[in-house]
């Protein structure tokens, strides 16, 4: 016969911490791919909303041979000619910050900013900008989405 | 502004989640030292002894005696200063934990909030019903839930919402507070200030009122020219027939508008104002100072001019009720913040389960040590340490009665896995209690709520930790009263049994993040 009989609970607090380390790594792939889809759903916004399309017969080609355009603009959004700028928007990078992740979308093309937030002489086309605000719900679908399946890691 | 590029950075911050997460981590490291602690010390004693061993989860219990030590408190300030009975009381207990299970506000807060809803003279499911409803909003509008019942107690008081359903009317107080400057609080005062109450007794709805208060809040009129509206409106309803002359002078018809206030809507006595002002041009404020005077004027003129607004906010409020108060709830409860307050309310409330069970076990039998366990801090260091002294105090007892156990299991180590292991533990503890035992009061105490009680009670909620209850006992043993106490609401699942916990931790359960095994 036994001279001793105990009950014990064992707690395995290592799987705990263990999950816990693998939510953590799944949020910050979360953080990373929010920002990298985020730039590029942004690039796409930009792209098909941010520009009224060229107006049947606006261009013309003078006999040296150089490429013109008429007609006016079309506010607020800027109207494309060349397509320059819109190609030019595009998602660049995503980096690693101190506390999560960054994405760089947009563009360097050098007469952008006076297309975005206007000069002296011209108001603004803010292409840029309006799409920022355009896409900020989905921008927030898309967060909630991918912390919460992170959290499910 | 850099104007060299047109560049969009988006960030992705995870400082504070992660903060929280290792919190989480650094609390269940915390446990896991006490729970060393416990052990050794445990085994320490037991070498000492050389005769028995018995150790369940000490840490937790202290843990959970500590958290249900607050609700206790928090309960006895509602006894005390209410006419609740004992059984009310316990029933309110058991609503304050699933309404905290539900919305992840704490017990404490919730009790706290029960004392002014009995202090209204609210009670029985009248009390429960405002007691969830206000922890939704709270969660809801980001507020403490404290504050939210006070304002619901003191609005559903008005005349106005007189008759109305609580859900109902907190719904439609929540729908207003989103375009309320200063939130619900903001909306309460107003509802419960001289123009709320003025506005009422001209027959105004809580859907009119609330857009005409949010307007005037926002805008930040002085309080004088508001209320020189609302009393106007008396001069509106009933018009001498020189008001009435004054009124035909500008081309408005006193009888139309008297018939608008009459019916309770200011809306359309206001739309009636500017459409005669737009016909008969000039200045809006020649006709609305016409009507309500020149102290009252300018307020008219505002509302008017956002009518707009007024409108809108009129159809949230009109439209608001129990299935917008579900549903925005819904949308909160999905944010990540509330998550995990859901889950941190879910793991202490486990463990004050765990509290309330053990408490008065323990409690009574330490009755010889002069109150020992009944002192707060005491229990702390029982709980977490079980210094020697008191293993050497409770010893004694402890090891009569598990000398008895151990004869009748006749084994030195036994895996309690299984639920034919849990049945013959069963009955060879009821056979040990039908012979009286070894164990004097510790026997009749603590087995009074089953075989194992506290050692189970505590099984489950380090199980509910995780949100997964380890598959070791029988559906025999879940009927057990103390284990039916804490183990409110797990289900059984699979070989398991698991918490209704969110989504987000039965993740974490699924994968057996914290296992708990029972040996002997």
């Amino acid at each position: 016969m036994a001279s001793s009989v105990g009950v014990k609970i064992e707690v395995d607090d290592k799987l705990f911490i263990a999950k816990i380390a693998d939510i953590k790594a799944a949020s910050l792939e979360a953080a990373r791919l929010f920002v990298t889809q985020g730039g590029l759903m942004l690039e796409a916004n930009v792209k098909a909303e941010g520009f009224n399309p060229r107006p049947a017969g606006s261009q013309r080609v003078s006999k040296s041979g150089r490429t013109y355009y008429v007609g006016p603009a079309t506010p607020p959004r800027p109207t494309q000619r060349t397509g320059n700028l819109r190609n030019s928007f595009v998602y660049r990078n995503t980096q690693r910050t101190a506390t999560g992740y960054k994405s760089e979308t947009g563009t360097y093309i050098k007469y952008a900013p006076y297309v975005d937030y206007g000069t002296s002489r011209s108001r603004k086309f803010p292409f840029a900008e309006d799409g920022v605000a355009r896409i900020l719900p989905r921008l927030n679908n898309l967060a909630q989405e991918l912390f919460r399946k992170a959290q499910d890691a | 502004m850099d104007l060299s590029k047109v560049i969009v950075t988006l960030f992705a911050e995870t400082k504070e989640y992660m903060e929280k997460m290792d919190k989480a981590e650094g609390k269940m490291l915390g446990f896991g030292k006490s729970a060393d602690v416990a052990s050794s010390k445990t085994q320490a004693f037991a070498n000492k002894a050389s005769t028995a061993m018995i150790g369940f989860g000490i840490a937790a219990i202290g843990y959970g005696v500590d958290a249900a030590m607050k609700l206790n408190e928090s309960l006895d300030a509602v006894k005390n200063q209410s006419n609740l009975t004992d059984v009310q009381i316990e029933k309110l207990r058991g609503h304050i934990i699933d309404t905290s299970n539900q919305t992840g506000i704490s017990a404490d807060q919730l009790a706290k909030a029960a004392l002014i809803t009995s202090q209204a003279g609210i009670t029985g499911a009248q009390s429960y019903k405002l007691l969830n409803d206000a922890a939704k909003a709270a969660v809801i509008t980001n507020s403490d839930v404290v504050s939210t019942t006070q304002a619901i107690v003191s609005v559903q008081a008005l005349q106005i919402a007189k008759g109305m359903d609580i859900t109902t009317l907190t719904g439609k107080l929540v729908a207003g507070s989103k375009s309320f400057v200063g939130g619900l609080q903001a909306e309460e005062q107003m509802l419960k200030g001289r123009v709320g109450v003025a506005l009422a007794n001209y027959g105004l709805k809580l859907s009119q009122i609330i857009p005409l208060g949010a307007e005037f809040a926002k805008v930040g009129l002085p309080s004088r020219s508001v209320a020189s509206f609302t009393n106007a409106l008396g001069k509106v309803e009933q018009p001498t027939k020189a008001y009435a002359a004054g009124l035909a002078k500008v081309g408005l018809n006193a009888a139309q508008l008297g018939k608008d206030v009459r019916s309770g809507n200011v809306v359309q006595l206001l739309k009636d104002i500017n459409e005669q002002a737009i016909k008969g041009g000039g200045p809006l404020s020649q006709y609305t100072n016409a009507v309500f005077g020149s102290g009252g004027g300018g307020a008219a003129s505002v509302l008017i001019k956002n009518l707009k607004d007024v409108v809108k906010v009129q159809q949230q409020v009109a439209g608001g009720g129990a299935t917008s108060l579900a549903g925005s709830f819904a949308d909160a409860a999905k944010q990540l913040s509330p998550q995990l307050k859901i889950f941190e309310a879910n793991l202490t409330n486990a463990l004050i389960s765990v509290g309330q069970v053990v408490l008065p076990a323990l409690s009574k039998l330490l009755s010889g040590l002069n109150g020992f366990f009944k002192d707060k801090g005491a229990v702390e260091a029982v709980g977490i340490t079980l210094g020697a002294a008191f293993a050497a105090s409770v010893g004694l007892k402890i090891a009569n009665l598990v000398k008895g156990i151990a004869g009748l299991f006749g084994k030195t180590a036994q895996v309690v896995a299984t639920d034919a292991n849990t049945v013959a533990l069963q009955e060879n503890t009821a056979v040990l209690l039908g012979k009286g035992g070894g164990g004097g009061g510790l026997a009749a105490d603590v087995f009074k709520y089953g075989k194992f009680a506290p050692a189970m009670a505590a099984g489950f909620a380090l199980a509910a930790l995780g949100g997964l209850a380890f598959g070791a006992y029988g559906d025999a043993a879940l009927k057990k009263r103390g284990l039916q106490e804490v183990g409110r609401g797990i289900s059984k699942r699979g070989g398991g049994y698991v918490a209704p916990f969110s989504q987000a931790q039965n993740s974490i359960a699924q994968r057996n993040s914290v296992r708990v095994r029972v040996t002997n």
